[in-house]
């Protein structure tokens, strides 16, 4: 009986010190401001219109974006198991470009939702599940600027259509090892179908109509771009054109320009700009 | 892989440990007893363009089968158990995260008058389960049993204290560093009527109780981004609920009450608030023959109460509030059941049951049953802590409430439901059934203002002829109408039995108002089934319409499906 006793007031000892009563504030809230000092970040979302988990990706990216308004710009690539369209029925539209595909394979992304930031190499690898996309990027959001990226681009209706580009980058820092220039062709406001399975987002299991946003069209010059220059000099502006055809399906007021500077050979980028094709 | 034989681990040790003993000693054998269970699930699923279900909706997973086997052993005051499981893959509808196989349940126990422990898995609860209940339903795809050490004592006649310690299953995925909680709980009731002699053979019957319960959860900050700001969360490592319950019973009349207080638990579940919770459950009932009456009313407020604060959907909960509204079985009738509210909700029911007797006017010959229900379940009336926080605004107390403050306007569940039973000869007996349901469809599945409401008139006619002793056609004809959703339903179904093996039904659920044309799908099926003592095997073939399941407030999404489905179930 006195055991039982003891048992019980150990019991209750034990159980009496497990609560931690919080006292206010709670909470310590810092706002975020822009820096147009400090390095812009490309963040990649490597997504599929048959990914369930890719809406609640998207909304992270978004939320970023808006958050780092101006600092953090989005590219949607479709890309990996989920992205590989039905021979019929309502997920049979291909949305992947090749050079979205080699990068999902060359970086090793293995599927989706999957992300990279600026390419950087974080813990051993550049695949950054969506979990760790928020603290990846506030980590990284106070770096200096490396680069001053200059993006002009008009779209002409002659023939189907055309985008001509001119990408003008200045580094500003010496900086060591070969550089190049990739230039994509983003499109917003895309309708499609989607899986989906958090019920915030939309309808689950399916999104008859969701918004695809940020969706890379075209990679204007091959899967690793061209190169500006194997020794960097800061007084020199490095100026590249385009001229890339126009798909008649794009909607040129929803397409824009992304162009991004990275190394040779680590593949880190170090400067990015986006550019609406209409202002 | 590794995790996989980690898994397996446990039912390898207990054939190891307990083939030897039943095999070397035969006294050993006589005296223990063995019992267990079986079922597996395995459906082929079918494309249908009708539906639009492809190969990719299906992930290319067309055949998925899922079972388990749960053996127990016996002996004096020892006892021993293991289940096995596997979903390979997990049928459609059962969450993903279920592939795999292992044991994920296993655990030996001694008992004796004064004692009782348990080390391994356990489900376990304490009242009502308000602040702690751990139980498994296959139907829900649903397991939270917490592994680890359970001690129950029974130190006097009419007093039980439980203590419990562990970590909670969630599907495969194996306790390490602070990826969910340690849970610990202390529970006494004390039965009055046992304690004392002179109460023994008292009509009066009263006993309580009362509980703790605590989760321990490393991690002290959390950071949450929600634009244009970042939020730096103070987390509790431990959070403590407690409770009290008192259950008076005289002749006829019973009543039951439960409180249980949460302190500050920001999660996932509840926006990261830092409100205190609470929940009362109160229940009133008198029966007498032929006369049932009941009245259940309760109280929810920030109760989610998670071993994983960044958990949302199904899974780890510690507690279980309990549902007040009724559950169906009828196609139609269970078409939109209620799903509880952790975050808040006031609900109220009140069940009348009575029979009309043999040779009365309206009773006839057999007499006649009547039940009727009533169930509401509201948002609780929440107000802004100040002038500069909106409702619910992470990193703050939320809101304020006061206990039972109904939102009138608010209403997430309303259900008046009346059944008549009557047979009207040897051969025929009928069952009817009205049904009045108010379902807030975006609140009850989680939705963000995309479906609104929708108020559905239900009628159901149940019919059985027993043509002989041994063969039995049932057949069920019920319509559901409604402006909302996907528009009026109509289904039917019948049944043939060939006491006591066989049964054969057919049954159709058809969509017949849906607003959009191509959808006005039949949702057919086709079934038998075979029983032999304690197994029964089932064979059907047809769609599976879309919709949540219930058991219990506890609910789970089912796509629509096509396909062919066998089941078996066995128990030995």
């Amino acid at each position: 009986m006195k055991k039982s006793v003891l048992l019980i007031i150990v019991l209750l000892v034990l159980l009496g010190i497990s609560c931690d009563k919080l006292e206010q504030p709670y909470v310590s809230i810092t706002d975020i401001t822009v820096d147009s000092t400090k390095r812009k970040i490309l963040l990649e979302d490597y997504t599929g219109a048959k990914c369930v988990n890719c809406p609640e990706a998207s909304e992270v990216a978004t939320t970023l974006q808006e958050l780092y308004k101006g600092q953090v710009i989005v590219m949607s690539v479709h890309a990996g198991f989920y992205s590989e369209p039905d021979p019929s029925g309502p997920y049979s539209v291909d949305y992947r470009v090749p050079e979205g595909v080699a990068w999902f394979n060359d970086f090793n992304l293995q599927f989706n939702p999957m992300g990279m930031i600026n390419r950087m190499d974080v813990e051993g690898t550049k695949a950054i599940k969506l979990a760790s996309w928020a603290d990846v990027i506030i980590e990284h959001a106070d770096q200096p600027k490396l680069t001053d990226i200059s993006i002009t681009a008009e779209y002409s209706v002659k023939g189907r259509g055309e985008i001509t580009t001119t990408v003008d980058t200045k580094f500003l820092d010496l900086l060591q090892g070969a550089y190049s220039l990739s230039v994509c062709i983003l499109e917003d406001s895309i309708i499609g179908w989607q899986k989906n399975n958090d019920t915030l987002v939309g309808p689950v299991p399916d999104i008859e109509d969701y918004v695809f946003m940020d969706m890379l069209r075209a990679v204007i010059n091959d899967t690793y771009g061209d190169e500006l220059t194997s020794s960097v000099d800061t007084s020199q502006v490095y100026s590249l054109n385009y001229q890339h055809p126009a798909d008649p399906i794009w909607v040129p007021k929803n397409l824009s320009i992304v162009a991004f500077v990275f190394h040779q050979e680590t593949k880190e980028i170090i400067g990015v700009e986006k550019k609406h094709l209409i202002e | 892989m590794k995790e996989h034989l980690r898994a397996l681990l446990p039912g390898l040790l207990f054939i190891i440990l307990f083939l030897p003993l039943t095999t070397s000693g035969q006294n050993f054998l006589q005296n223990s007893q063995i019992s267990g269970s079986f079922q597996a699930d395995a459906a082929y699923y079918l494309t249908d363009t009708r539906m639009g279900i492809t190969d990719s909706t299906l992930d290319g997973k067309m055949f998925r089968i899922q079972g388990y086997t749960e053996v127990n052993y016996t002996y004096k005051n020892f006892s021993a158990g293991m289940r096995f499981e596997a979903y390979l893959p997990p049928l459609l509808g059962y969450d993903a995260a279920y592939q795999g196989l292992g044991v994920p349940y296993w655990f030996v126990k001694y008992k004796n008058k004064l004692l009782e422990v348990t080390a391994g898995n356990f489900y376990e609860q304490f009242g009502d389960g308000m602040i702690f209940r751990t139980y498994q339903d296959w139907t829900l795809g649903y397991d939270n049993s917490l592994r680890g050490l359970r001690v129950k004592l029974t130190p006097f006649s009419g007093v039980a204290i439980t203590g419990v310690v562990g970590v909670q299953r969630y599907y495969w995925v194996p306790f390490k560093d602070n990826n969910r909680g340690i849970v610990k709980g202390a529970d006494v009731d004390f039965y009055l009527n046992d304690m004392f002699t002179s109460l023994n053979n008292s009509k009066f019957k009263l006993s309580f109780g009362g509980s703790f319960v605590s989760n321990y959860q490393k991690g002290k900050s959390l950071e949450l981004i929600l634009p244009p700001k970042i939020y730096e969360l103070k987390l509790p490592e431990n959070v403590a609920s407690y409770g009290g319950r008192v259950n008076l019973n005289y002749s006829g009349f019973n009543f039951y009450t439960e409180y249980a207080h949460k302190i500050n638990d920001p999660s996932a579940m509840n926006d990261f608030i830092y409100k205190n919770g609470n929940a009362w459950l109160i229940t009133t009932s008198y029966s007498r023959k032929n006369f049932g009456i009941i009245a259940k009313t309760k109280w929810i407020d920030n109760m989610s109460f998670k071993s994983d604060r960044m958990v949302t959907l199904n899974g780890v909960d510690i507690n279980y509030l309990p549902a007040v509204t009724k559950e169906h079985t009828y196609f139609l009738a269970a078409m939109y059941p209620y799903a509880t509210q952790p975050n808040g909700e006031v609900g109220a029911a009140v069940g009348l049951t009575f029979t009309l007797p043999k040779k009365s006017k309206l009773g006839g010959k057999y007499g006649m049953s009547v039940a009727i229900n009533f169930s509401q379940v509201n948002a609780i009336n929440k107000t802004a802590i100040n002038d500069t926080t909106f409702i619910g605004e992470p990193g703050t107390l939320g809101y304020n409430s006061k206990l039972f403050a109904v939102d009138w306007n608010d209403v997430y569940y309303q259900e008046l439901s009346i059944e008549v039973t009557k047979k009207f000869n040897k051969r025929w007996k009928g069952i009817f059934n009205y049904l009045y349901q108010t379902y807030n469809k975006d609140v009850i599945e989680g939705y963000f203002d995309q479906y609104g409401t929708i108020y559905s008139n239900i009628a159901i006619v149940d019919l059985t002829c027993k043509i002989t002793r041994k063969y039995a056609l049932r057949g069920e004809i019920q319509g559901l109408l409604t402006k909302q959703d996907k528009g009026n339903w109509l289904a039917g179904l019948l049944e043939f039995t060939i006491s006591p093996k066989w049964f054969f039904s057919i049954s159709d659920q058809w969509n017949f108002g849906n607003p959009k044309k191509n959808l006005r799908i039949h949702y057919y099926n086709i079934s038998a089934g075979f029983i032999h003592q304690t197994t029964r095997i089932a064979l059907t073939y047809g769609r599976q319409r879309e919709g949540i399941i219930c058991v219990g407030g506890v609910c789970r999404y089912v796509p629509e499906s096509n396909g062919i489905t066998l089941s078996i179930t066995s128990s030995f």
